[in-house]
C-alpha cells in the first residue's frame, strides 16, 4: 500500500487552476462555436445552415433577403461550420459558456438586399428563473444530484473525470451526493427520453427547497441530434424550470465547472453580446 | 408478617385454580380466577418486600416423611423471588384473561387458568422451602404443571415433543438435585436448611453435592449443556406460558443454584467459581449467538433467555469465586448484580414475551421475516415491547442497562486479586462478557426493527389490531416497572442488597452498592460536587449513585442521566421555538429508492437479512452453507424461479445430544431383552431383588 | 475461398454479390430458422435484425466464422407477422429476437421468453419501428409489465438499485435479491436510455446519420462513427487514401486507450484502491485532451468523413502525441505491474463474477469480455479495415471468466494500443488532403470497427438520393449484457457488486439507443 502512496505523492500537484486563473492546457478543445457576423455573408449563412446536422443553424429566405437563427444550445460541436466558414464561426476556447437563461443562447442575423447581415437584437425571454433569492448560501458546499435522463455517456464520462485530479471539483465546495433529499440541485444530462421521465420528475420532487436546475450538455438543453424523435420527451425546460444551461456535446469538464459556479454566483457568465473575439484562451496561434 | 401474605397468596392461588378449574360449566368464572391470580401474585409481591426487611419464622407441619416434614421458612433471598415472582405474576395473570380465547376452547382455557394457580401457588411454596423434602415437592409440582401448561396446544406436534423434552431434562435435574441435597444433608434425612447451613457439609460430600446441583439447578435454568429444551419449549408454548417460563420458572433455578451453592454448602474451593464462571460465560455467548439467527421471534427471546441465564450463572460463580479468596464485599456485590438481574431481566423478558404473545394474536405469525410495520397498529404494544428490547440491550438509562453494568464491574474487581488465575479468568469473562453484551444490542435492535419498525410485509401485518385491554395492561404494568427500577436505583437494588446481605454475611451492603450521599454527605465530597445529593429531599433513600465496591472506581446515576437527558431535550425544543422554528408543514413523500417506478415492502432488509454478515464471521460455530437452486425453462438459460436456502446447525444438539440419543438408544435396544414380557422373568427380578435386599440389610 | 464462400453451397444457399467481403444469400422463410442454426453451430452470430421493406419485413442475420475474413448475411423475406424462433437453437439469438419483437411487431415463435427489452411502457399494437406518429405526437402510456423471476427463501428481500444510481452513472435499475449479504439474483431492467436513434435516422442524409452514429454512445464514439462511415463508403465504393487510415487506426486506438483508463481506475475505485483510481483518471484526461488536440474535440467527433477525414490531424497535436506517449507506456506498464502486485486488489477479483466459458460460449461474446472466456476473436485481426492489417499486435486472451480475467485482459490491450499508437506514429502520416463530398447512390453495407467494449457492427442501407434508409447499429454491449445477471449470480456477495459492475466496464448507452 505506500507504493501506491508513494506513486501518488510523485504526481504532484495537476489541478486546474480554473476558475481562479485560466488553464490554457485543459482548453484545446473549444466548448462552444461563436458567430462573428462582421465574418458572413448569405451565402455562407445558407451553405452553413445547410451543413449543421441539428437545428442550431437554421436559414430562412434566400441569397436576397433572409435570417439566420444560430442558437447554440443545439449545436453538438460537430466543427462543419468552422470548417466551412472560418470568418464567421469560430470555436471557442473560453470555457465559460453556461448561461443563465435560454435566450442567452440564441442570437438571430438578418441580411436583405442592399445590406449585409445585421444583427437582431433579440427580447432576452428568461425561460430559466431570475433569482430575487440568492443562491449564495450555497456557495461553499453545492451538493448534486445527477440524473442521467438518457444520454450517450458522453456527458457522464466528462462529470466522472470532474473527480479526476485534474479538475477535483471538491475543492470548489462541489459534490456529487448519492440521495436527493441531500441535494440542493439537480443537474441532468441527456435529452429526456419516454422511460426516463417520470424517473426524473421523481427525483426532483424528492429534492427539499431551496433547489436548483442545472441543463448540461445540448442533448438536455434543446435535444440535440435526437430532438422530436418519438421516444424523445425532452427538452428540459419543457418539464423542469431550469436555472443554468451548459452547452457542449460534450460540455467540457471546465464548462461543467463554470456551470455549477455560475448557478451558485460565484462565476460570472462571458458576456459577449458583442462578437468579439475571445482573447488569450486557447491554442496558440488560434483566436 | 410475611408468612401471613404468603398463606393469603396461597389462598388466593387456591380460589383461582379452583374458579379455573370451574369455569368449564361457568364462564364468567375466567375473570374471577385470573383476578384471583393477579391479587394473589400482588400478595406474594407483598410478602417478599416483607421479607427482604425483617427475617420471619418458620411455618413448619409435623415430620411426617422419612425425608422430613412440611416446613416453610421465608429468607431474604427466597423473598427477592418472591417479589420478582409476584410483579412478574400480577401481569401474567392480567394478561391471561385477555389472552385466554387464543389457547383454544373453554375446556382448555379453563385448564390453563387452574393450572397457572396451581403453578404460582407451587411457586411461593418453593421459594420459601425451609427443607428439601418442600423444596423437592414444589420443585416437582412446579416441573410437571409447568409441563402440562406447555403441552397445551398439543395439536401442533411441536408442542408436546417440546414439552416432553423440558419434562425429561426436568427429570433428570431432579435426580441430580435429590442426590445433591441428600449429600448436603449428609443422608441424615429431615434435616433442614438452617440445619445444614449451621453444621456444615462433609468435605469429601462437598464436591460431588456442589456438581450435582450445577447440574440439576442448570437443566432446569438451561445451562449449556443442557439447554436443548428450552429454544423448544419456549416458543411453542402459549404467550404468557412462555412468559412465565422465561421470566419466572429459570429464576428458581437460578435460586436454587444461590441457594445451595451459597448458603448451604458453605466454603467452596476456587475451582467451583471457575466451573460456574465459565459454563456461564459459555452459555451466554451461546445463547445470543443463535439468538441472532432465529427468524422465529419467540425462538430468539428464548435464546436471550440463556444468555442471560447464562450471565446469571456467571455472576453466582464469580460470588463463589470471591467467597473462596475471602472477599466477603466483593461476593456481596456479585449477590447483588445476581438478584437485580434477576429482577431486571424478569420484568423485561415478561414484557417481551407477552408483546409476542400480543403480536401473535394480531397477525397470527411468529416469522420475523413476515412482519414489519407494527409499531403503526399497536402502540402499546409495541412501547412495551420496546422497553423489553432497549432494557435488555443495555441502553441507559433503563434498568437493564444498570444489572448489566454491575455485572461487568464485578467482572472488573479481578484487579483486587492477588490470585493470578482468579484474575485471568475474570478478566477473560468479562472481555466475552463485553462480546455478549454487544452482539445482545444486535439482536435486539433485529428483534424490535424486524417486526414493529419498516413496512408491513405481509397482509397479516398489514391488518393487525391492537390487543384488548387487559392484555396491554399487563404489558404497560412491566414497562413501568421497568422504567421505575430503572430510574429509582434504590427500589431494585435496595432488595438485592437485603437479599445479599443475608447471603454472604457482609454487613453494609446497601451503602457499598448505594452510597448513603443523601445519608452523610460529608463523607462523599468527589460525589457530591458532582451533584450527588440532587433530589435529596424528594427521594428518601440512600442516594442515587450506584458505584460497585468503591465510589473511585466507577459510578453512574440512571435518574441523574435521565434528568439531564429530559432538560437537554426541553431546552434544545424550547430554544427551536424560540428561533421560529415552529412544526413544519408535513408532506408525505414516497421513499427514496432511486426513482424505481414500484416500491414493494419486499424491498427492506428482513431480521435474517440484517444479520446474515454474522453467519460468516462466526461460521465456524455456526457450520453455516447456502444452496442457490434455479428453475430453468430451458436450462442454463431462462431461469423461472429461483430457491434460496441457507442452513446453520445449533453444535450441541448434533455433537451432544445425537450421541448421547443414538447410543441411549442402542443400549435400550441391546438391553431389550431384559424387558421380554414374561411374567416369570419379573418374578425372578423380584425375588433377586428380595435377597439382595435381605443380604444387605 | 474463404470458408464461408464453401459452406454456402453446401446449405443450399447461391450467395449473391455484394460489397466484398460480404457474402449474401436469401432464403426462404420457412427455412430460414434452420439454415441459421446449422451455419450457426461453426460460426459466430454477429447480429440478427429486421427491416421494412416495399414488399415486406426482411430479416438478416450475420455471420462470422473464425479466421475467416468474410462476412456472410443471411436474409429473408417474411411472409407474415411470425417466425419460428433460432433462440432455442442458437441461444445467441434470444435478445435480438426479444428486439424484433418489440420494435416490429413480429412474433418469435417458441421463444422461451420473449418479454420486452428496451421497452416499459409502450402500448401493445404500436410497434416503434412502423407505428406512425406525427411530429411532436407522444403515444400513450400503456401497462409496464412486471416480468420477474420469482425468488423464494427465508428472509430473501430485494434491494432495488435505480434507475437514478448513486454518482454521475448512467440510468439503469438492477433489481438484487439478497439474503443479507449473499447476492441471490440480479435482475436488470435496461432500455431507460431507448432513443430510438435508428428510426431518427430514416430520411436523414448521410452526414447528420453520421453526427447520429457518433453520439450513440460516449465512450466509443470514434468505433461506432467509423464503423458506419467505412458502411457508406464500401456501399458506395469509395477508396479511403491510406494517410487517413492510418489517422483513423490512431483514432480508434486513442479511444480504445481512454476507455480502458477509465475501465481500470473504475475498478481499482469500487475496491477502494483511491490512489489507483486517480492515476488512471489522470491518464484519460490526458489521451483525451490530446485526442482534443489532434481532432478539436475530445471525443474525437466530427473528424470522420465518407471518403476519409473531414480536417487533417493538427500537427501540433501530433507533436504532443508523440512527446506524450512514451510516458504513458512507462506509467500504464508500471501502474499495471503495481495493480498486480497489490494483493488486496486482486483477491476482490478472483473468483468474482465468473462466466463459465461453456456458458459464455453460447451466447457469442465479443470484445474484452469475450477474450476473457477464451473467445479468441477481433475485428481488428480476423476483419481488418482501416490500417490494421500493415501493423503487428496481438489480441491478448483469458480464459478464466472472472474479474480478474476481465481486468487482466483490460491491461493487456492498454499495452497493445500503445504499441500500435506507436507504431502509427513511427509511419508518420502526413496530413492528407480532404476528399471531395463522394456522389452517394443507392446501395447497402456493412461497416465494422473494434471499440473498446467489443467489435460494433452498422449496417446501412441508401436510397437513390443519397439517404438513409434502414440504418442498424448494434454496439458491442447490446451483446455483452446479456450474460450479465448469471455472472452477477454466481455466488457473489453484496459488497461485490460494485467490482463485478466496474469489471464488465458495460455501456448502458449502446444498449439502449
Amino acid at each position: 500500500m505506500s507504493r501506491w502512496i508513494v506513486r501518488g505523492l510523485r504526481s504532484g500537484v495537476r489541478t486546474s487552476p480554473f476558475p481562479a486563473r485560466e488553464d490554457p492546457e485543459a482548453n484545446d478543445a473549444p466548448s462552444a462555436v461563436e458567430l462573428d457576423v462582421r465574418g458572413l455573408t448569405a451565402r455562407t449563412a445558407l451553405a452553413a445552415a445547410e451543413a449543421c446536422p441539428t437545428d442550431a443553424l437554421v436559414a430562412e429566405g434566400d441569397l436576397r433577403r433572409g435570417r439566420l437563427s444560430f442558437d447554440l444550445g443545439q449545436c453538438i460541436l460537430c466543427g462543419r461550420c468552422t470548417r466551412l466558414a472560418p470568418e464567421a464561426f469560430r470555436p471557442v476556447h473560453d470555457p465559460r459558456v453556461a448561461v443563465r437563461a435560454r435566450g442567452r443562447l440564441s442570437r438571430r442575423v438578418t441580411w436583405s438586399a442592399g445590406g449585409g447581415p445585421v444583427e437582431e437584437a433579440m427580447e432576452l425571454e428568461l425561460t430559466g428563473r431570475l433569482r430575487e433569492r440568492s443562491f449564495r448560501v450555497f456557495g461553499r458546499s453545492l451538493h448534486i444530484r445527477h440524473v442521467d435522463a438518457g444520454s450517450c455517456n458522453g456527458c457522464e464520462s466528462e462529470l466522472q473525470l470532474l473527480s479526476s485530479p485534474y479538475y477535483d471539483l471538491a475543492r470548489l465546495g462541489l459534490f456529487f451526493t448519492p440521495s436527493p433529499r441531500h441535494a440542493d440541485a439537480l443537474l441532468v444530462t441527456g435529452v429526456v427520453t419516454r422511460n426516463m421521465e417520470a424517473a426524473l420528475q421523481e427525483t426532483y420532487a424528492a429534492i427539499p427547497e431551496p433547489r436548483l436546475v442545472v441543463a448540461a450538455g445540448v442533448c438536455a438543453i434543446g435535444g440535440g441530434c435526437f430532438a422530436g424523435g418519438i421516444m424523445t420527451h425532452g427538452p428540459l425546460d419543457r418539464l423542469l424550470p431550469v436555472d443554468v444551461y451548459v452547452p457542449g456535446c460534450p460540455p467540457t469538464p471546465l464548462a461543467l465547472l463554470h456551470g455549477l459556479l455560475l448557478a451558485v454566483g460565484k462565476a460570472e457568465e462571458r458576456r459577449s453580446a458583442s462578437p468579439a473575439p475571445v482573447a488569450g484562451a486557447g491554442r496558440k496561434g488560434e483566436g | 408478617m410475611s408468612v401471613e401474605f404468603l398463606l393469603a397468596a396461597l389462598a388466593c392461588f387456591g380460589l383461582g385454580a379452583l374458579t379455573g378449574a370451574l369455569a368449564e360449566p361457568l364462564p364468567w368464572l375466567r375473570d374471577l380466577s385470573s383476578a384471583a391470580s393477579t391479587v394473589g401474585c400482588g400478595a406474594l409481591f407483598v410478602a417478599g418486600v416483607l421479607a427482604l426487611a425483617t427475617p420471619s419464622e418458620a411455618v413448619s407441619l409435623p415430620a411426617s416423611t422419612p425425608l422430613g416434614g412440611f416446613e416453610l421458612r421465608p429468607t431474604a433471598l427466597g423473598g427477592m423471588f418472591w417479589l420478582l415472582t409476584g410483579l412478574v405474576g400480577a401481569a401474567i395473570s392480567a394478561y391471561s384473561s385477555g389472552y385466554a380465547p387464543q389457547v383454544g376452547g373453554i375446556r382448555r382455557q379453563s385448564a390453563m387458568l387452574a393450572l397457572l394457580g396451581l403453578t404460582f401457588a407451587a411457586l411461593a411454596v418453593l421459594l420459601s422451602a425451609g427443607n428439601a423434602f418442600t423444596f423437592l415437592v414444589a420443585w416437582e409440582a412446579m416441573s410437571v404443571l409447568t409441563y402440562a401448561l406447555v403441552a397445551l396446544e398439543y395439536e401442533h406436534p411441536e408442542a408436546p415433543q417440546a414439552a416432553f423434552l423440558m419434562l425429561a431434562l426436568s427429570e433428570l435435574g431432579l435426580v441430580a438435585t435429590a442426590v445433591a441435597f441428600a449429600l448436603a444433608g449428609g443422608f441424615v434425612p429431615g434435616r433442614d436448611f438452617a440445619a445444614i447451613a449451621a453444621h456444615g457439609v462433609d468435605p469429601a460430600l462437598r464436591n460431588g453435592a456442589f456438581v450435582l446441583f450445577l447440574f440439576g439447578f442448570g437443566a432446569k435454568a438451561g445451562l449449556l449443556p443442557l439447554q436443548g429444551w428450552l429454544p423448544e419449549a419456549h416458543p411453542a408454548a402459549p404467550s404468557n406460558v412462555s412468559a412465565l417460563l422465561s421470566a419466572v420458572v429459570v429464576k428458581m433455578a437460578l435460586y436454587g443454584l444461590a441457594l445451595s451453592t451459597l448458603v448451604l454448602l458453605g466454603p467452596p474451593p476456587t475451582w467451583w467459581g471457575f466451573l460456574a464462571l465459565a459454563l456461564g460465560m459459555v452459555t451466554a455467548f451461546y445463547g445470543v449467538l443463535f439468538s441472532l439467527l432465529a427468524h422465529d421471534l419467540k425462538r430468539a427471546l428464548a435464546f436471550s433467555t440463556i444468555e442471560n441465564l447464562g450471565f446469571m450463572v456467571a455472576m453466582v460463580g464469580a460470588a463463589l469465586l470471591f467467597r473462596s479468596l475471602g472477599r466477603p464485599t466483593l461476593e456481596a456485590l456479585a449477590v447483588v448484580a445476581l438478584c437485580l438481574h434477576a429482577l431486571n431481566h424478569a420484568v423485561l423478558k415478561g414484557a417481551l414475551f407477552l408483546g409476542a404473545g400480543s403480536v401473535q394474536t394480531a397477525t397470527g405469525s411468529r416469522d420475523m421475516d413476515a412482519l414489519g410495520g407494527l409499531w403503526r397498529r399497536m402502540r402499546w404494544t409495541g412501547a412495551a415491547f420496546f422497553i423489553g428490547a432497549a432494557g435488555l440491550a443495555g441502553v441507559p438509562p433503563l434498568n437493564g442497562f444498570q444489572s448489566e453494568w454491575l455485572g461487568l464491574q464485578v467482572l472488573l474487581q479481578s484487579h483486587l486479586l492477588q490470585d493470578p488465575a482468579a484474575r485471568m479468568a475474570l478478566a477473560a469473562s468479562g472481555a466475552l462478557l463485553a462480546l455478549t453484551l454487544a452482539l445482545a444490542v444486535t439482536t435486539f435492535i433485529r428483534i424490535f426493527g424486524g417486526v414493529f419498525l419498516g413496512a408491513p410485509r405481509g397482509a397479516a401485518a398489514k391488518e393487525a389490531v391492537e390487543s384488548p385491554r387487559s392484555m396491554t395492561g399487563g404489558m404497560v404494568l412491566l414497562g413501568l416497572a421497568a422504567v421505575a427500577l430503572g430510574l429509582l436505583p434504590p427500589l431494585g437494588i435496595g432488595a438485592a442488597a437485603s437479599a445479599a446481605a443475608e447471603v454472604s454475611h457482609a454487613g453494609d451492603v446497601l451503602d457499598a452498592v448505594l452510597p448513603p450521599v443523601f445519608v452523610h454527605p460529608d463523607r462523599f465530597s468527589t460525589l457530591v460536587t458532582l451533584g450527588g445529593t440532587f433530589l435529596q429531599h424528594v427521594i428518601p433513600a440512600n442516594g442515587l449513585v450506584v458505584v460497585p465496591a468503591s465510589a473511585g472506581f466507577a459510578s453512574i446515576a440512571p435518574t441523574y442521566i435521565f434528568c439531564v437527558l429530559a432538560l437537554v431535550i426541553a431546552i434544545v425544543a424550547g430554544l427551536l421555538r424560540l428561533a421560529g422554528a415552529g412544526p413544519h408543514r408535513r408532506v408525505e413523500k414516497r421513499v427514496w429508492a432511486g426513482a424505481i417506478p414500484t416500491y414493494r415492502p419486499s424491498m427492506q432488509y428482513t431480521a435474517t437479512g440484517f444479520t446474515n454478515p454474522l453467519r460468516f464471521i462466526f461460521g465456524a460455530v455456526y457450520r453455516s452453507s447456502r444452496d442457490i437452486e434455479g428453475d430453468y425453462q430451458q436450462a442454463p438459460f431462462f431461469v423461472r424461479s429461483i430457491t434460496y436456502a441457507h442452513r446453520f446447525v445449533e453444535p450441541v444438539e448434533v455433537y451432544l445430544y445425537g450421541p448421547v440419543v443414538r447410543w441411549a438408544r442402542a443400549v435400550s435396544e441391546v438391553a431389550g431383552f431384559l424387558q421380554a414380557g414374561n411374567v416369570s422373568l419379573y418374578l425372578l427380578y423380584l425375588f433377586a431383588v428380595f435377597l439382595v435386599a435381605l443380604f444387605l440389610r | 475461398m474463404s470458408r464461408l464462400a464453401e459452406l454456402a453451397p453446401a446449405l443450399g444457399l447461391t450467395p449473391e454479390a455484394g460489397p466484398p467481403g460480404e457474402l449474401r444469400a436469401v432464403c426462404a422463410s420457412a427455412s430460414f430458422t434452420d439454415l441459421a442454426a446449422r451455419i450457426a453451430v461453426d460460426a459466430h452470430l454477429s447480429d440478427l435484425f429486421a427491416s421494412v421493406n416495399p414488399e415486406g419485413v426482411v430479416l438478416t442475420a450475420v455471420f462470422s466464422l473464425a479466421g475467416d475474413p468474410d462476412w456472410l448475411l443471411l436474409s429473408t423475406l417474411l411472409s407474415g407477422d411470425r417466425f419460428p424462433s433460432l433462440t432455442p437453437r442458437v441461444h445467441a439469438a434470444s435478445w435480438y429476437e426479444r428486439e424484433i419483437a418489440e420494435m416490429y411487431g413480429l412474433v418469435p415463435e417458441h421463444h422461451p421468453a420473449p418479454v420486452r427489452l428496451r421497452l416499459h411502457d409502450w402500448p401493445e399494437g404500436m410497434p416503434p419501428m412502423r407505428c406512425r406518429l406525427a411530429p411532436g405526437e407522444r403515444a400513450p402510456r400503456g401497462e409496464r409489465p412486471e416480468v420477474v423471476p420469482e425468488v423464494r427463501g427465508q428472509g430473501v428481500f430485494q434491494l432495488p438499485l435505480g434507475p437514478v444510481r448513486s454518482g454521475p452513472q448512467e440510468a439503469a435499475e438492477f433489481l438484487f435479491n439478497s439474503g443479507g449479504e449473499d447476492l441471490v439474483a440480479v435482475w436488470p431492467r435496461l432500455g431507460y436510455k431507448l432513443r430510438l436513434v435508428e428510426r431518427l435516422a430514416e430520411g436523414r442524409p448521410v452526414e447528420a446519420v453520421l453526427a447520429l452514429a457518433e453520439r450513440l454512445a460516449g465512450t466509443s464514439t470514434f468505433s461506432n462513427g467509423l464503423a458506419f462511415v467505412q458502411a457508406v463508403e464500401r456501399a458506395a465504393a469509395v477508396e479511403v487514401p491510406p494517410a487517413a487510415r492510418l489517422a483513423r487506426t490512431l483514432l480508434n486506438e486513442l479511444e480504445r486507450l481512454h476507455h480502458h483508463f477509465g475501465a481500470v481506475g473504475r475498478v481499482a475505485d469500487a475496491t477502494g484502491l483511491l490512489v489507483a483510481a486517480a492515476q488512471y483518471a489522470m491518464l484519460k484526461e490526458e489521451v483525451l485532451r490530446t485526442c482534443a488536440a489532434l481532432t478539436g474535440h475530445r471525443y474525437s467527433r466530427g473528424i470522420l468523413a465518407p471518403g476519409g477525414l473531414a480536417a487533417p490531424l493538427a500537427a501540433e497535436g501530433m507533436a504532443e502525441l508523440a512527446g506524450r506517449l512514451p510516458d504513458w507506456r512507462r506509467r500504464a506498464a508500471g501502474l499495471g505491474a503495481l495493480l498486480e502486485d497489490t494483493a488486496t486488489f486482486m483477491d476482490r477479483l478472483e473468483g468474482t463474477a465468473v462466466l463459465e466459458p461453456g456458458y459464455a460460449a453460447q451466447h457469442d461474446l465479443v470484445g474484452p469480455i469475450g477474450r476473457s472466456t477464451g473467445v479468441d476473436r477481433d475485428v481488428r485481426r480476423d476483419h481488418p479495415y482501416a490500417a490494421y492489417a500493415e501493423l503487428a499486435f496481438e489480441v491478448p486472451t483469458d480464459a478464466r471468466g472472472d474479474a480478474e480475467a476481465r481486468v487482466r485482459v483490460l491491461l493487456a490491450e492498454i499495452g497493445q494500443s500503445l504499441g500500435i499508437v506507436q507504431q502509427a506514429l513511427d509511419r508518420a502520416p502526413a496530413p492528407s488532403a480532404v476528399p471531395p463530398d463522394a456522389p452517394l447512390g443507392a446501395g447497402s453495407a456493412l461497416g465494422w470497427a473494434e471499440a473498446p467494449g467489443g467489435e460494433t457492427l452498422h449496417f446501412i442501407e441508401l436510397d437513390a438520393g443519397g439517404r438513409v434508409r434502414r440504418w442498424r447499429a448494434r454496439p458491442p454491449a447490446c451483446v455483452n449484457w446479456h450474460p450479465y445477471a448469471h455472472a452477477c449470480a454466481s455466488g457473489n456477495n453484496l459488497t461485490d457488486y460494485p467490482v463485478i459492475e466496474a469489471s464488465f466496464a458495460l455501456s448502458h448507452a449502446e444498449l439502449d439507443r
